[in-house]
């Protein structure tokens, strides 16, 4: 009859025991939960054996404590073993943050330092005066010719700016004795000295579709702003007045050159265009921002945490092929990064001119030439990169988007250039572009082939030096 | 010279149970139940180990490679073939020792100081 209860007590005891054990992770009961059922039956007939039913309560008042602690136990274990699957990793992860706190430090530094020079370079206030020329004189010969000179205003500008202009309007306004003071400690200046600084403080531009020149004069005050620009304008009208007589056209004065607007002070200071800084600023910060970014957290990638510590083994064996991999990633993902950023700045610079007033298309052609060569020369420096990698096929490809995307965009960017181009389709190639070029700044995609193997030789030759 | 070996002072010292499960399997290969009773008879009864305590230990001592399973199996008319069998590595080997010797040390302090092993002067004092 006792061992009729014994048997019956054990199998109930260690059917309750082996519901108990679900408490413990899947993968420790896989592992251990027959042997540690089989230790409960051991333990629970010795308990038995020694004070039957007391012994057998004493018995399950151990266990069950026992139980609860170390099935705790083994669920925090594996959360831990987790979190060091997530070490094995961290070359994977580590790198973004540091591309985070290395990109937010360089962009913030870039937009502080425009900040501060908006704000301390000297006010320049801008004042103009419009005029029209006449090119052909009413009732001459050239009037009755239907000949067209497609220089004219050209000509008229290096006209304005000659000295023969110049100087007539530097003894009008007796400027070698007012700049003389200003910038001479009182001492006159040479006439040739103040044609210099005012033609450095000149700017003539023809307004579109129209005779109409605007000649703007700068100074630090509004008022001697508006006297230059006009004193430059009536040299400009006596020069002509002269040339006309020397020409022996009697023809009225006012009828070669007409004063549309003269020139009146300024409130508001031209220059420095403090939006103009603190944009160029953000773009500053962004791509330099995004270089010092992608090269920190390709030193991370290539210096991983904890590489010190492989055994000296491992550090001949496993490391140069492990460093070189991230160097490699290291390397171009760095490149690329520096390749994309003529993107951003272009996209930017469409941005600015499409929401400014300086929306004129003339000003395209040099900024798009500049942008080409800085496309250029990070597709160049992205092979430089790779050849020095030894990389082939895939990476090459992978460069050869990148001028391509860069052009397109650059062209469909200008209006003017490709007007056949539908808004639509030129942001759809515009969008191409930046997508094309954010997937090669990934500094951490994985697929940078390496299509051929790594040199042994040099290596084997390395690990023994 | 164990006490100098960065490995070894990483795992030092061990608790008790990990102690005496490495002293159970000091002079063999033993299965769970035997270690537990091993340890039971050692201590006096003092430690009882249950089966999580005991499992999760060797689990860890698995880890650390200071045990392994052994491939020796007594005459299977003796044993349950159920039954898995551990053994001390080299490396548990050492580590057992050096804790040995860590322990001495204390003791041989504390007998210095004349806390044990004669007459002992401090409040509710030992009479070994």
């Amino acid at each position: 009859m006792p061992e009729r209860t014994t048997s019956k007590g054990v199998e109930r005891s260690c059917a309750l025991y082996l519901r108990l054990l679900t408490l413990y992770p899947k993968s420790h009961r896989k592992e251990y939960g027959n042997a540690m059922l089989q230790l409960f039956r051991d333990q629970y007939l010795d308990a038995w054996a020694a004070s039957r039913t007391r012994g057998v309560i004493a018995f399950w008042l151990h266990v069950l404590p026992d139980l609860l602690k170390t099935s705790i136990l083994e669920h925090l274990s594996n959360l831990n073993r987790r979190k060091s699957m997530l070490k094995l990793l961290r070359p994977q992860f580590t790198p973004l943050p540091v591309f985070f706190k290395v990109f937010a430090a360089v962009f913030l530094l870039a937009v502080l330092t425009s900040v501060v020079i908006a704000f301390l370079i000297p006010e320049s206030f801008r004042s103009t005066a419009q005029i029209i020329v006449e090119e052909k004189q009413p009732g001459s010969q050239q009037a009755q010719s239907d000949f067209i000179d497609p220089y004219f205003l050209q000509t008229e500008f290096e006209v304005i700016e000659s000295r023969v202009v110049l100087s007539k309007a530097v003894a009008a306004l007796k400027l070698c004795d007012v700049w003389g003071k200003k910038f001479n400690n009182g001492a006159p200046l040479s006439s040739d000295w103040a044609e210099t600084i005012l033609r450095r403080n000149l700017e003539l531009r023809p307004m579109r579709n129209t005779r109409v020149i605007e000649i703007s004069a700068f100074s630090d005050s509004p008022d001697e702003a508006a006297k230059l620009a006009n004193g430059v304008v009536e040299a400009y009208r006596i020069y002509k007045a002269e040339e006309a007589r020397a020409n022996k056209d009697a023809l009225p004065m006012k009828s070669m050159v007409s004063i549309i607007q003269p020139a009146i002070p300024e409130t508001h200071p031209a220059r420095p265009n403090k939006a103009l800084i603190v944009n160029l600023g953000v773009v500053a910060g962004i791509l330099f921002g995004l270089i010092a970014g992608g090269m920190a957290a390709g030193f991370v990638n290539a210096n991983p945490a904890g590489a010190t510590r492989e055994s000296p083994l491992d550090s001949q064996r496993i490391l140069p092929e492990k460093r070189r991999t991230n160097l490699a990633v290291w390397i171009v993902g760095s490149l690329w990064v520096s390749l994309a950023a003529p993107f951003t700045v272009l996209i930017l610079l469409q941005l600015y001119v499409s929401l400014s007033e300086m929306s004129d298309s003339e000003r395209w052609p040099k900024d798009a030439v500049l942008m080409v060569l800085l496309g250029f020369a990070g597709a160049f420096m992205s092979l430089a990169g790779i050849s020095l990698l030894r990389e082939k096929l895939w990476a090459r490809i992978y460069v050869g988007i990148a001028p391509l995307a860069l052009s397109l965009l650059l062209l469909s960017s200008n209006p003017l250039y490709f007007p056949f181009l539908p808004g639509p389709f030129r942001w759809g190639i515009i969008a191409f572009g930046v997508l094309t070029a954010a997937l090669m700044a990934n500094p951490f995609m994985p697929c940078i082939p390496t299509t051929n193997p790594p040199p042994k030789r040099g290596l084997r030759r390395c690990w023994r030096n | 010279m164990s006490r100098n070996n960065p490995d070894l002072e990483d795992l030092l010292p061990l608790t008790p149970a990990v102690f005496h499960i490495l002293l159970a399997l000091a002079d063999g290969d033993r299965h769970g139940y035997a270690i537990m009773q091993e340890v039971t008879q050692s201590t006096g009864g003092q430690i009882k180990m249950g089966p999580g305590t005991l499992y999760g230990t060797i689990k860890r001592l698995l880890e650390a490679k200071l045990v392994e399973e052994s491939d020796e199996r007594p005459d299977p008319a003796l044993d349950d073939e159920r039954r898995r069998y551990y053994q001390l590595t080299g490396l548990g080997r050492s580590v057992v020792k050096a804790e040995a010797e860590r322990l001495a040390a204390l003791v041989k302090l504390a007998k210095g100081k004349r806390v044990i092993g004669g007459t002992a002067n401090f409040a509710g004092g030992l009479n070994a």
